[in-house]
């Protein structure tokens, strides 16, 4: 296995969805190149961030009375 | 969504709401606000947006939902409604990526240094976190919005597929080349720690 090849297959490895005999022809490959292995390493790292950036909002009670107050009147006067 | 046992599923709470019923209407909107919402948010970057944005899909689900065929693919049509409520809000705004930049930076594979290992509070300052939005802003609009979707909303990429009109594999290699491109932009931003003790 290349390294394109193996950087092809990061997705389906950290989504634990690869077929085992592929799997371990990545592994095999990851032990032997440093690049490879620096790569999935940041890889990984910047999936784990991106799902931090930022806390995910609760939509305000505000919000949904405002909501509310249009989709009555949408409702009520389709 | 609708999964859990006893719990109405969304295609009986569309099918009431097509018959003018506002009590699954309020239903529909306690499962999917955060969703759209957050959705919105980080395709817009813009608190107030969102919440227009939120409420015309909302409208339009009340307006539209008529013209939806199949009740069980709801929540795929509200995320397309969504998604092309967000787009349009980018075009009016003309908030457009940097295509050139991201392009650039996605041929350059070549990891060297390993910054995973860094501490904590430098992977997640808030100037990290700056970085790694405006990367994500940098990317193209339909790498952006599987990544958003993917990486930062938690959606599954079948979901994701449906709600974009995309096929899974087309979904995952946006996907994939979006992260490297993340990935090297965080590199770079990184680097100036390289050779510090971790």
């Amino acid at each position: 296995m290349n390294c394109k090849r193996a950087i092809d297959l990061f997705d389906d490895y950290v989504e634990g969805t690869l077929p085992e005999n592929i799997r371990e022809e990545l592994d095999y490959h990851l032990a032997a190149c440093s690049q490879c292995r620096t790569l999935l390493n940041t890889y990984t790292l910047t999936i784990r961030l991106s799902a931090r950036i930022e806390k995910n909002a609760c939509v305000s009670q505000g919000m949904l009375k405002r909501l509310h107050i249009l989709l009555c009147e949408r409702m009520n006067n389709p | 969504m609708d999964k859990q046992p006893g719990k109405i599923k969304d295609a009986v709470l569309v099918e009431r709401i097509k018959q003018g019923d506002m009590d699954a209407m309020e239903e529909i909107v306690r499962r999917y606000s955060d969703r759209v919402y957050n959705l919105a948010f980080h395709l817009t970057r813009d608190a107030s947006f969102a919440e227009e944005i939120m409420q015309n899909v909302f409208l339009t689900v009340v307006s539209k939902v008529s013209t939806l065929t199949n009740n069980a693919y709801f929540s795929t049509w509200l995320y397309r409604v969504a998604l092309n409520a967000s787009y349009g809000f980018l075009r009016k705004e003309k908030k457009h990526s940097n295509p050139n930049f991201a392009e650039n930076i996605e041929m350059d594979e070549i990891a060297t240094y390993d910054w995973s290992t860094l501490p904590g509070n430098i992977l997640l300052s808030d100037e990290s976190r700056g970085i790694l939005k405006d990367a994500i802003d940098s990317l193209p609009e339909s790498m952006r919005t599987v990544v958003i979707m993917k990486d930062v909303e938690g959606m599954k990429n079948e979901e994701i597929a449906q709600s974009m009109g995309l096929s899974v594999p087309a979904v995952k290699s946006r996907l994939h080349r979006g992260r490297l491109v993340l990935r090297g932009l965080l590199s770079e931003y990184f680097s100036r720690y390289e050779g510090q003790p971790a």
